[in-house]
């Protein structure tokens, strides 16, 4: 299978003027890039809706085994204009078979300049606002997954922005077409016009963000931030938004009473609910033995509830028990499957804590991350070793879902996942 | 009892000579700054070679360091592995800007320091203005007098507390320190290398050995300054992240 789309075509051209350019400034033109190769291997079966349904009906088409990707970055930078790009190979390997994805994408590609007082940029550009490690609230514009075993290429927004800067402080106007390109399909997030704004100051040697968003869909959203640094080896940081609508996923009512228990339809909905917050604060420490420790802790409002959790794992129950009493196994296992619709979420949980230690030994650094979903979600470890060479780097990476059977944890893909990877700079 | 007078005289002579010492001590350590990079409204290429145990080069990065005034400095990463990093230093407060990023990441002085490059060491803000110096004394280098200046940091966020600085004593030339955290913990030793630049001499190479990470040694070479006019707004860490492609 093979992706393009108008921004490839358009960028294709955008390179070829560039490649002109360059040929003639090249002593104006930075090009850079790497290449990226990972394997990931899962290990177990996870007590989760997927599992179930290959238990009932032997399809474990959809219960991955491993896995990798290859991709390449080729970036071009010039004083007055940016253009990088992305191609990748993705290979997934499922019980019973696999299946690859080919995908180019322009992961940036604007052209800036000065107006007045004003630096302008206008394309496709990455925009990353907020402060903090493993959540973002304010990063109203760009939304990162902050979890993925390997980290993904971020790819821009198109807009049009405009910045204003003093010696201490900075205001940031842009108007975009917002897309959530690593949303889930199941949540139906249409590309959004949005205009967004950040104030920064840096009083007393503190750090102070102000951040706003108004979107056609999703409304208005305001949001504050700060960073201060109390000592030489201590940073604390925090960050709040508030948000007037949210897209969440619910339960169409009734499924459990259609005949045998059997729904016809996906019963996970997504549906706009009214307004909600977000929150983060967190603390790192570095010590002069190169041992570096993060602790976070935060709200999402966005996430589900307990309660939708709670009626999840009673439905997943009951499918499971009348798929096992002789009923219709195949019927039993597509319900299960549309259960799993809800762990394609971004964000699964609202009560997170997040600890992090992570020790260098010269250019190898080993690194432990521990993420709990309080109050009964269980957890994830993720424990790591990574070796920077000259132009390279290797990382080796173990993720382990623990905490209670029946914890949310517990319940995605399989119980352990190994990342192995190379990345070479150019 | 008869007053020992030679002795008079020799106390007398010890605190006029201590009053002068702590003037000519002032006078050295400017001179010795000046004798290092970082000046205002300059540019220059920088390589930090780390050495293994055998003297071998086991890692090498390139640098440019942008000086605008005092205390206020831009270290731009030019290694493949790390092209587009950016590190701005400014009245002790410490921001990092990554590529494809839009988000100046605070760090704390101790990262600074502790990161693979010792951006801070790079880039050494002023010892006139950052440190007083609290003690000097004659000190024994081989076949010159040298004077081991005392000094404490100005501020509490001055990356290294306490430094104990030897300078050539006739000529203020530094020659070698030792540098020192908040807690009083041996952070690094700093050997000096001057060399001709234009008319005068000025730093051209450190040597650091960091006690923090047994002992490794890394060797930081300076080029020749060039006049070079920073923009203000890389001076805001906002800025910096849009300061796109840095010559």
């Amino acid at each position: 299978m093979r992706r393009t789309g108008p921004w490839v075509r358009a960028s294709r051209r955008l390179l070829v003027a560039l490649a002109c350019y360059g040929s003639a400034h090249a002593q104006d033109l930075t090009v850079g890039g790497d290449a990226r190769l990972y394997l990931r291997s899962t290990t177990g079966t996870s007590g989760g809706p997927l599992s179930s349904a290959a238990q009932l009906d032997g399809d474990g088409s959809l219960l991955e085994r491993g896995g990798g990707f290859w991709d390449g970055m080729l970036r071009l930078a010039h004083r007055h204009a940016v253009f990088s790009v992305a191609g990748t190979v993705d290979h997934v390997s499922h019980h019973g078979g696999g299946s690859s994805v080919r995908t180019a994408r322009v992961l940036e590609g604007y052209v800036t300049g000065d107006a007045g007082a004003f630096k302008v940029f206008a394309g496709k550009r990455v925009v990353s606002w907020d402060v903090g490690y493993g959540f973002r609230p304010n990063d109203v514009v760009q939304s990162e997954y902050r979890h993925a075993l390997v980290a993904p290429r971020l790819e821009g927004q198109v807009m049009l922005q405009a910045d204003w800067y003093s010696e201490r402080s900075s205001a940031t106007v842009l108007a975009a077409r917002q897309r959530d390109t690593g949303a889930p399909p199941a949540m139906d997030l249409h590309p959004e016009g949005i205009v967004a704004g950040r104030g920064y100051w840096n009083v007393d040697g503190n750090d102070l963000y102000l951040f706003l968003k108004a979107g056609r869909l999703s409304g208005i959203s305001t949001g504050l931030a700060a960073v201060t640094v109390p000592s030489e080896s201590t940073s604390l940081y925090g960050s709040v938004r508030t948000l007037e609508q949210r897209r969440t996923m619910t339960f169409a009512s009734g499924p459990a009473n259609a005949v045998g228990g059997l729904a016809s339809s996906n019963p996970v909905l997504v549906t706009d609910a009214g307004r909600a917050w977000q929150g983060v604060i967190g603390a790192t420490w570095t010590g002069p033995q190169r041992l570096s420790l993060i602790a976070e802790v935060w709200w999402d409002g966005l996430a589900p509830s307990a309660t939708f959790w709670r009626d999840w794992q009673a439905r997943n129950a009951q499918l499971r028990a009348m798929g096992g009493l002789g009923g219709p196994a195949a019927a039993y296992a597509g319900n299960l499957r549309w259960q799993a619709t809800a762990l394609e979420q971004r964000s699964l949980w609202r009560r997170n804590l997040l600890l992090r230690a992570a020790k260098k030994f010269d250019d190898l650094e080993l690194s432990a991350e521990a993420l709990a979903w309080i109050d009964g979600g269980g957890w994830m470890l993720t424990v790591g070793a990574s070796q920077d060479l000259d132009r390279a780097s290797l990382e080796l990476r173990w993720r382990q879902s623990l905490g209670p059977q029946g914890g949310l944890a517990r319940q995605l893909g399989g119980a352990g996942t190994l990342a192995a990877g190379v990345k070479v700079a150019f | 009892m008869k007053p020992n007078r030679s002795l008079l005289v020799a106390v007398l002579a010890l605190c006029s000579s201590a009053g002068a010492l702590s003037m000519d001590a002032q006078t050295l350590l400017r001179r010795a700054n000046e004798f290092r990079a970082g000046r205002p409204d300059t540019r220059i290429d920088v390589t930090v070679k780390a050495l293994g145990a055998d003297g071998a080069v086991s890692k090498e990065r390139a640098y440019s360091v942008y000086t605008a005034e005092a205390g206020k400095t831009v270290v731009v990463m030019r290694s493949p592995s790390e092209v587009g990093q950016k590190v701005l230093m400014a009245d002790e407060q410490f921001w990092m800007v990554l590529p494809n990023s839009q988000r100046p990441m605070r760090i704390t002085p101790m990262q600074k320091l502790l990161g693979d490059a010792s951006v801070g060491d790079i880039a050494t803000s002023s010892w006139v203005g950052d440190y007083e110096v609290v003690g000097s004394a004659p000190h024994s280098c081989e076949a010159r007098a040298c004077e081991k200046l005392d000094l404490r940091a100005a501020r509490p966020s001055v990356t290294y507390q306490r430094m104990v600085l030897i300078v050539d004593a006739v000529t203020a030339k530094p020659i070698s320190a030792d540098l020192y955290l908040q807690s009083d913990k041996l952070a690094k030793q700093a050997r000096f290398t001057l060399g001709k630049s234009g008319s005068g001499e000025s730093l051209q190479e450190m040597v650091f050995r960091d006690a923090l990470a047994n002992g490794k040694t890394t060797r930081i070479s300076y080029g020749v300054a060039q006049k070079y006019s920073v923009p203000k707004t890389w001076l805001n860490p906002m800025g910096l992240i849009h300061s796109g492609q840095i010559d």
